[in-house]
């Protein structure tokens, strides 16, 4: 790609129009003819054995249709186990209803259908249950003792997955380290919070026998091809549609079972079923994620440079392995992303996976990530320190370097390009160093503790079919893109993968018309319907600029070749030596030879009579993506916090991002995915904390007590790019979904332990940093200080 | 727990209705079910979000804590109201060039509160707005480019030749 084209151009958003005018069609927005809705009863208690569902008052009240309990779905829904084909990976069996036995608070037990979701609700509460409590399992390390109580009784331990992971020499590492600086961190449990909850139409065609779900999903083909599994239905009679998503962050990549259960009731009754998850309902039974407790060491030399890395990571799964990506990959990510952008010789990463009755830990923005790039930039920090460097310092010492690229890290990861050290060069530059001592005094006037974090990471993108796929879920990295140039010129792109905000409509176009030689405005965008779109994984790990544009560039060069195919024809040259740009197709070097694309799909189409038998006419292609296993973005984020001294709280005033996630296909849909990821980020650092009491109940139940950054938490970010293409990928692009996410949490945190070192106070090494802790770590600070 | 109907009149983007409704009705179910007007979203149903933001008698309110009988007799603003045709407002038209939103979930509520913040405060700073639209959560922006977009609306709304759908403006490269 040359920038001569439309990629890199911040060309504005096709999708937004419809949206700013009230006009998407989220799930709830839809109405079906005969629909009727549903309520779930769910446990109110972490851990029990149903011992009596008694569902009459509810079957007999005002406009109720059905009270569904697990027994009235067996042998209409399939159970499932979360597993992936990880060695020793154990999860128990799932129901779309409980059967039996409670496992977390908000477990869907009973659905209640009627006519409206008022009476549905009200119904619900007429279902009893009687729950035989039994003690609750919510401390994951105290779970592998013996003797605790399972969450499984069948599994017959609480242990999900344990391994190792790295490689190298570690006990020669430490052994010969003049200096060895330890930490130990707990992140916060959190939650997505997407502003549209769950939610699902579904509608069983009882005469053709076809089930048409309307979803808010991030991946409606594996959808598609799960509830056909689950339900006993072919894949051709389920269709999976997903028009608008409002927020997924990878909370909608799953089979949940109360949405799956509300398909299964749609086919039992034979008539179309609504339900719509309230915010209670999510805040109790949405996945949660980066609940880590991680004690890990670091290995120098007296001059600072790296010899080893030690962790220890015990990731809280909750009470299921969600279905079909698992729940161990959350902590994966955390044991073998730790080294980071840093030349680390040797790791030995001990990763332990335990359930707990919590509702279930899975994928969410940036996997693992955070934790990861926040332990390694705690101990970086706390190199500087034992080391007498400046934190800047520690880190140019042994980030990875131009001359080491390709770089494999110890834990096996390859970057296949970057900018490591540059990012950090440029990052420092950027937050204008010189300019620091003044901004420390001012906040001191103002009784604030000014504190700068650094945060280099790389993050990786774009997973390919090893991924999951060879581990057994059907989820794959080979996404097709259908392009048809129609008769008049026109260009239809359909998009295997809808999206949830990223604008992929708009860089599909993009792509699509630099790769075929349209004008953008000829493109038109298709997706979120699998009865019309082609294969698709649906929307992840910062993969749909790599993996859906790839499919896209793939199948759009087809089409144009093709297409010249055609007009070497009728123009009589060599198609070798024609061009197209623009929608119109010339002879290179010949001005005056110059016809409009549209006159060659119209005989392509409709004058085939004017062609020889031989010559391809069909001017629709599927291009798929094949590329590598994964790639890489880096970067680097500084965080400038303010600590009030008197209340401990904490604000970030600047904040700089320097991104390399190679080629740049829209610049602005870039940095707004960098924006709101710094954002997310910014609250696992200071806000986001899903809380139980003893007994597991969820104390963070509604949006009051579960804190979500606001416009006056998050700053302004300064964004500067670095486009280091990818050599591997089809556009040299890396993909940048998560980025934001990844770094921010490690940049505010330093920050804030940068201030409190600067009042002679020890860190805070917990998240999110609350103001008690700060004030709790000034307080304990020297007095002589 | 079916309740007695109770007739109200709501005059929502200048049309006026007369509607029965139970008493435990929510101003925002009946905006979107019994009005077929979607555009305003439900987010947490606790009043928190501001998702549902809609202006009644120019004063936002949580359409989701607010009683469609709270609303008899009043005039309610909503997303549907703000574009005129295919014509967009000035905050719409900013918000798109500003990329003021990604999923558009919270947007509409975003852009009802944004119309009531220049309406009180025509000329206001980029604190003013920040801390003004506060009351609205996004996940997925950041929210700099919703107070870019937002600062870029007010010369357009206070301008002395106020926002007239009938003018095109310029296109926007």
């Amino acid at each position: 790609m040359t920038g001569t084209g439309y990629v890199g151009r911040a060309v504005r958003r096709r999708e937004d129009p419809r949206l700013l005018a009230g006009r998407g069609r989220y799930v709830d927005d839809v109405t079906e003819p005969r629909q009727a809705y549903v309520a779930f009863v769910r446990s109110p208690v972490a851990s029990a054995r149903i011992a009596r569902i008694d569902t009459s008052a509810a079957r007999s009240a005002p406009d109720v249709l059905a009270v569904l309990t697990a027994d009235d779905l067996a042998g209409h829904c399939s159970g499932w186990r979360g597993l992936l084909s990880w060695p020793g990976m154990v999860a128990g069996e799932q129901t779309a209803l409980a059967t039996g036995v409670v496992r977390h608070v908000g477990e869907p037990v009973a659905l209640v259908v009627a006519t409206g979701r008022g009476p549905a609700e009200d119904a619900a509460e007429l279902v009893e249950v009687d729950y035989e409590e039994r003690p609750a399992v919510l401390d994951p390390v105290a779970a592998l003792e013996p003797g605790s109580p399972l969450v499984h009784e069948e599994l017959g331990t609480n242990l999900c997955f344990a391994s190792p992971f790295g490689s190298g020499d570690v006990d020669a590492a430490f052994a010969g380290a003049d200096t060895v600086v330890d930490v130990t961190v707990r992140t916060g449990r959190h939650t997505a919070v997407a502003l549209e909850t769950r939610g699902i139409l579904a509608a069983f065609d009882r005469d053709e026998r076809t089930l048409t779900v309307r979803i808010s999903t991030q991946a409606p083909q594996m959808l598609q091809t799960l509830y056909a599994r689950l339900l006993g239905l072919p894949e051709n009679s389920v269709r999976v549609i997903t028009e608008h998503v409002g927020g997924a962050f990878g909370m909608k990549a799953f089979v949940y079972p109360d949405e799956i259960a509300v398909a299964a009731a749609a086919m039992l009754l034979d008539r179309p079923l609504k339900w719509t998850q309230d915010r209670y309902e999510a805040m109790q039974s949405d996945t949660q994620a980066r609940d880590e407790r991680v004690t890990a060491s670091l290995a120098l030399t007296a001059d600072g440079r790296i010899l080893g890395l030690r962790s220890q990571v015990v990731s809280d799964a909750g009470a299921w392995s969600m279905y079909p990506r698992g729940c161990v990959t959350e902590g994966v990510q955390v044991a073998t992303i730790m080294p980071g952008p840093y030349r680390v010789p040797a790791v030995a990463a001990d990763l332990r996976v335990v359930y707990t009755n919590k509702a279930p830990l899975a994928v969410y923005r940036a996997v693992g990530h955070p934790p990861a790039i926040l332990v390694m930039e705690l101990l970086m920090d706390e190199a500087a320190r034992a080391l007498g460097l400046a934190p800047d310092e520690v880190r140019r010492r042994n980030l990875v370097r131009p001359e080491d690229l390709p770089y494999t890290s110890a834990t096996g990861n390859v970057y296949d390009s970057g900018s490591h050290l540059e990012s950090l060069e440029r990052a420092v530059a950027l937050l204008g160093p010189d300019g620091l001592e003044e901004r420390r005094r001012d906040a001191a006037a103002r009784g604030r503790l000014l504190g700068v974090g650094l945060a280099a990471f790389v993050e990786l993108s774009a997973p390919g079919a090893m991924f999951y796929g060879a581990k057994g879920a059907p989820i794959t990295a080979h996404d097709q893109v259908e392009v048809t140039l129609q008769p008049d010129g026109s260009v239809t792109v359909l998009l295997g993968t809808p999206g949830q905000g990223q604008g992929l409509h708009t860089t599909a176009a993009q792509v699509v018309a630099d790769g075929l030689g349209v004008p953008l405005e000829a493109v038109r965008v298709v997706s979120g319907d699998t009865g019309v779109v082609p294969h698709g994984s649906g929307v992840w790990a910062s993969r749909s600029a790599v993996v859906s544009a790839g499919a896209a560039h793939a199948a759009a060069v087809e089409v144009r070749g093709r297409v010249l195919a055609l007009a070497g024809h009728l123009l009589e040259a060599d198609p070798a030596d024609l061009e197209l740009s623009e929608g119109v197709v010339g002879v290179r070097g010949v001005p005056g030879t110059r016809v409009p694309v549209h006159e060659i799909a119209a005989v392509a189409y409709w004058g085939t009579h004017r062609l020889p038998p031989d010559l391809e006419v069909g001017l629709g292609a599927v291009g798929s993506y094949a590329g590598p296993p994964y790639t890489f973005n880096n970067g680097t984020h500084v965080a400038v916090v303010e600590v009030e001294r008197a209340t401990g709280l904490v604000r970030v005033v600047d904040y700089v991002v320097v991104e390399d996630c190679g080629v740049l296909i829209n610049p602005d849909i870039v940095d707004g995915q960098i924006r709101g990821g710094v954002a997310q980020g910014l609250g696992g650092a200071l806000l986001e904390q899903v809380v139980h009491d003893p007994n597991g109940q969820p104390q963070t139940s509604t949006m009051l007590d579960y804190l979500v950054p606001t416009a006056y938490d998050v700053p302004d970010i300064r964004i500067e790019h670095i486009q280091t293409p990818a050599p591997t990928t089809t556009l040299g692009t890396k993909g940048v979904g998560e980025a934001g996410t990844a770094g921010a949490p490690a940049a505010v945190h330093c920050a804030v332990n940068d201030a409190l070192a600067r009042a002679g106070a020890g860190g805070v090494f917990r998240q999110p940093i609350r103001p008690e802790d700060v004030l709790d770590a000034l307080d304990r600070a020297p007095a002589s200080r | 727990m079916t309740e007695e109907l109770q007739e109200i009149t709501l005059t929502v983007n200048g049309r006026r209705h007369v509607l029965a409704v139970q008493p435990r009705r929510l101003l925002v179910d009946v905006l979107r079910d019994d009005l077929g007007l979607p555009g305003t979203h439900i987010g947490c149903e606790h009043g928190v979000c501001g998702t549902c933001t809609v202006l009644l008698d120019d004063a936002s309110v949580r359409a989701c804590i607010t009683l469609a009988v709270q609303a008899d007799g009043r005039s309610v603003r909503t997303v549907e109201g703000l574009a005129d045709g295919m014509r967009l407002h000035p905050l719409q038209e900013e918000f798109w060039d500003k990329q003021g939103l990604q999923c558009g979930y919270c947007t509409p509520g975003m852009l009802m509160r944004a119309v009531e913040i220049l309406e009180q405060v025509p000329d206001p700073t980029p604190d003013q707005v920040r801390e003004g639209i506060a009351s609205n959560l996004c996940r997925c922006t950041g929210y700099q480019y919703i107070v870019e977009a937002v600062l870029a609306a007010a010369p357009r709304m206070r301008s002395e030749n106020p926002w007239d759908p009938t003018v095109p403006t310029e296109a926007k490269a």
